[in-house]
């Protein structure tokens, strides 16, 4: 068994096996209270990458990339079999690593992506601001069906943003409207 | 592959900025806000090696501080006569107070690292009682991927860790032989001349005896 140490963030001082798993607060050595859930990952062995296995007969299934090795599993996105060495596993699934490059980049699929922009935030925001408050209601109604956050898209943010947006518009248009007035006025 | 259908929220909230928590099927997804963008970070149970929480202790001198300012409040509160005054810090009361409820039933402050093969995170969590209620929660999910890590396994780990296994090839019973062999030093090839080391005290003059002899 290999194990990783884990260490006091405060003091960087290695708490050791006998502070796992307690279920309470232990000491450690620079006097702070520290709790130490630890899992089975910790102390099994990092499993190293696989190579795939070479081809046995002609009718068995290839690898996309490697035609010489063993498919194992197909890819969850593109469908393309896969050798041991092309699957990446994640979670319960197998992407080959072009799908999953692609799918992080263009956060293109919920399961992937690291990145996404927030709509109706920025809506509720551009409707709150009295310059762009007409962009808001344009940004709420754009991006209505847009794929926004990975937890959903709060769609009552686009209609309060749509609201802010209008009564904000009407409002700036009303004082426009009084201060040409007011100076054709004069 | 099986989409998350269901993303359980845990704890924090999406507003502006910060950090937010939710359980998803086979990761646990902390959500960064930002602006107008959200960054997603997943922990997949698999990869999970430990959750460390350590207490801050922060905690007490917040409630000191809130305690004595509700006091103040409170005797402000009562010496004020304007209605309208009186109203906004009846509202103040109410927030130190609520506020105050809040830090003492999260039974202080901590913070709170998930640690995988390959990083350590800091979470969002900053009181006890929802670290606590994180660890409830995960424990479950990790260890119906991982297997439990009992004691025994926790037992074993420290025994190795604190003495150095026995030979495998050791027949039971028979004690390891304790004091190596050392290896064999080579003699010196014939007519090697040697030449004895000197005593400490009259060395000198014996090395200058026999570089001139007469």
């Amino acid at each position: 068994m290999s194990v990783t140490v884990i260490r006091c963030d405060r003091c960087g001082g290695l708490l050791g096996i006998g502070q796992w798993n307690t279920g309470r607060f232990v000491s450690c050595a620079c006097g702070s209270k520290v709790r130490v859930e630890a899992y089975p990952t910790l102390v099994s062995p990092l499993q190293g990458g696989k190579s795939g296995q070479d081809l046995l007969a002609e009718d068995q299934a290839s690898c996309y990339y490697h035609p010489q090795k063993q498919a194992t599993a197909p890819c969850d996105v593109c469908g393309r079999f896969l050798c041991d060495l092309c699957d990446v596993a994640l979670g319960k699934g197998h992407v080959c690593a072009q799908c999953l490059w692609t799918s992080m980049s263009q956060s293109s699929d919920e399961r992937f992506c690291v990145r996404r922009q927030t709509f109706d935030s920025a809506a509720l925001a551009m409707a709150i601001i009295p310059i762009t408050a007409p962009l808001g209601l344009y940004y709420a109604i754009r991006h209505w069906n847009s794929a926004g956050s990975v937890l959903g898209t709060r769609k009552w943010l686009f209609v309060v943003a749509g609201i802010v947006s209008v009564l904000g518009t009407l409002g700036w248009g009303y004082l426009l409207l009084k201060v040409i007035l007011e100076v054709a006025g004069r | 592959m099986e989409a998350n259908k269901t993303i359980k929220h845990f704890s924090g909230r999406r507003w502006l900025s910060g950090q937010s928590l939710h359980l998803a099927d086979d990761y646990l997804l902390a959500v960064n806000s930002g602006m107008f963008q959200e960054t997603y970070r997943r922990f997949y149970y698999r990869d999970i090696q430990a959750v460390i929480i350590r207490r801050t202790g922060d905690a007490t001198g917040m409630i000191v501080m809130m305690i004595i300012m509700l006091v103040a409040s409170l005797l402000v509160l009562f010496s004020v006569d304007n209605e309208t005054a009186s109203a906004v810090m009846v509202v103040f009361v109410v927030g130190l107070f609520l506020n105050l409820v809040r830090l003492v039933a999260g039974l202080g402050s901590c913070v709170c690292y998930i640690q995988t093969p390959v990083s350590i995170q800091r979470l969002s969590i900053t009181n006890v009682r929802t670290a606590r209620r994180l660890l409830s929660e995960l424990a479950p999910r990790i260890e119906a991927v991982q297997g439990p890590l009992s004691q025994e396994d926790l037992r074993r780990l420290l025994a190795e860790s604190l003495f150095q296994p026995a030979p495998a090839s050791a027949p039971a019973g028979e004690m390891p032989q304790a004091i190596p062999v050392p290896p064999a030093v080579n003699e010196p090839p014939a007519g090697t001349p040697t030449q004895p080391v000197p005593a400490q005290g009259d060395s000198l003059i014996d090395q200058v005896t026999m570089r001139h002899p007469n």
